[in-house]
């Protein structure tokens, strides 16, 4: 999956709605991290704007900053949610899925792209593991409950951050839509 | 016009042997030209780094002061890296500016090591802070590349405070210098420099900061600080592209005030020892 691409992929993830790279690291489309966070499932694409309000929101209950008002979000049948979104990594962004359970638990985060020099190893599975079970109950803080990943210092702690931000934005916003 | 030939043979042999040098600050992936992150390099990775630098302009006469600096950086540690780099000069001095022989010379600029050790990481911890120790060897000056027989170490601070998602960066060294060995190129053979700089850069965009930055540099013979031999401050604009495996930087500083001992009054300017702009280009490469 390790490959350097040009538009590959595009056409699923235009078709799931989802953001396309061009010339970037992609590890996965938005298709292939449906297909691992959520195998067999259909799931709906749901679009969301954010209000000045709900943003507002979100940042002073997760302490993170919302920087965009979209969120491209797909709702699984059995409630769950797919949640692709970035981060800011040293350079360029991070593109990541969060998986959310029907109760708003962390079900699994995937490394969509990464573009940076450093600090590729937020893609080791077991350090994505730490998030699994997550909610806005827990802190999901780097050296709180996430263990920092020392030399990729920058990409741990932004993940981390997009992670607790967007438990934040099912918590607020999500789950009470569609 | 006379030496237009020998000066673009010299000047390609000093660009192609990889030559180099910055006077004062340098290292990592750089936002700005004088300034240091707190960073350090993951361990085990290395980077490459060439540094320009053009002093320019003094009181009067043309003046042209370029340094090439080549070094290398290895991260020991996620927390301790060692640099070690090699200086070349090239001076294109005419028209007598602050009675220096007119001349056109190439000079060994000497070579220096580092050590750079990261105690809180600007990323996860209320600041960034790290400590850095250089060692130095110069057997020419990097004012006019006189003949000296240098010496220095060299102790920083260095602290930096992100904000924004690291999109906003702020960096602070303090620092000093002592050097023995600077006689002939001197009238004394020690000197203390004194040393701070302050930079703040903005991602404008996606591998793209814009910065402005400024320092101030005083010196003291003998190590006597009831007796500075000169105290100026630089300041100016930095542009930084960061790529996924290299990085460039350019920088230029300009002398917006200055005051020296052995000066005539210049209009609060120094131009024994330091030039009007400092031009700083680098390129990193990531391995």
């Amino acid at each position: 999956m390790n490959k350097r691409t040009l538009l590959k992929g595009i056409a699923p993830a235009l078709a799931l709605g989802g953001p396309s790279v061009l010339y970037a690291e992609t590890f996965l489309t938005p298709p292939q991290a449906q297909m691992l966070l959520f195998p067999g499932e259909k799931l709906s694409p749901v679009t969301i704007t954010l209000s000045s309000e709900q943003k507002k929101a979100i940042a002073s209950a997760s302490g993170v900053r919302v920087r965009s008002d979209t969120v491209q979000a797909w709702k699984a049948g059995n409630g769950g949610w797919l949640i692709i979104d970035n981060v800011v990594g040293k350079h360029e962004f991070i593109d990541f899925a969060v998986a959310l359970k029907a109760d708003g638990s962390v079900k699994g985060v995937e490394i969509l792209t990464y573009r940076e020099t450093y600090g590729g190893e937020v893609r080791n599975p077991k350090w994505r593991s730490q998030f699994t079970g997550k909610t806005t109950t827990t802190p999901v803080k780097i050296d709180s409950d996430i263990k920092n990943i020392s030399g990729a210092t920058l990409s741990s702690v932004h993940i981390t951050d997009g992670v607790r931000r967007l438990l934040y934005t099912w918590s607020i916003v999500l789950k009470n839509s569609g | 016009m006379l030496y237009n030939s020998p000066r673009r043979v010299l000047l390609a042999a000093a660009l192609y042997l990889g030559l180099s040098t910055a006077n004062e600050l340098k290292a990592d992936e750089n936002l700005f030209g004088r300034v240091r992150g707190a960073e350090t390099l993951p361990k085990g990775h290395i980077d490459f780094y060439q540094i320009t630098e053009l002093a320019e302009g003094k009181n009067s006469g043309s003046f042209r002061g370029w340094g090439f600096e080549t070094e290398l950086e290895y991260g020991f540690t996620d927390q301790l890296q060692g640099s070690i780099s090699l200086i070349n000069r090239f001076f294109d001095i005419q028209g007598h500016p602050q009675e220096y022989d007119d001349s056109y010379r190439y000079r060994f600029g000497g070579i220096e090591s580092s050590l750079k050790y990261r105690l809180w990481s600007p990323f996860k911890d209320p600041i960034g802070i790290a400590f850095r120790f250089e060692l130095g060897y110069r057997p020419f000056d990097e004012v006019a590349g006189l003949p000296q027989q240098e010496f220095h170490a060299a102790p920083e601070l260095i602290l930096q405070k992100n904000y924004l998602d690291d999109t906003l960066i702020t960096e602070v060294n303090l620092g000093f210098q002592m050097a023995w060995g600077k006689l002939p190129a001197e009238d004394y053979d020690r000197e203390l420099m004194l040393r701070g700089a302050v930079g703040v850069s903005y991602r404008i965009a996606p591998n793209l900061f814009l910065g402005i930055e400024g320092r101030i540099v005083s010196e003291f013979p003998r190590f006597h600080l009831n007796d500075n031999e000169h105290t100026v401050f630089f300041a100016g604009p930095a542009l930084h592209y960061g790529g996924q495996k290299f990085w460039v930087t350019a920088a230029w500083g300009y002398q917006f005030w200055g005051r020296g001992d052995s000066d005539e009054p210049h209009n609060g300017k120094t131009y024994a020892e330091e030039p009007r702009n400092d031009f700083v280009l680098k390129v990193g490469l990531n391995f």
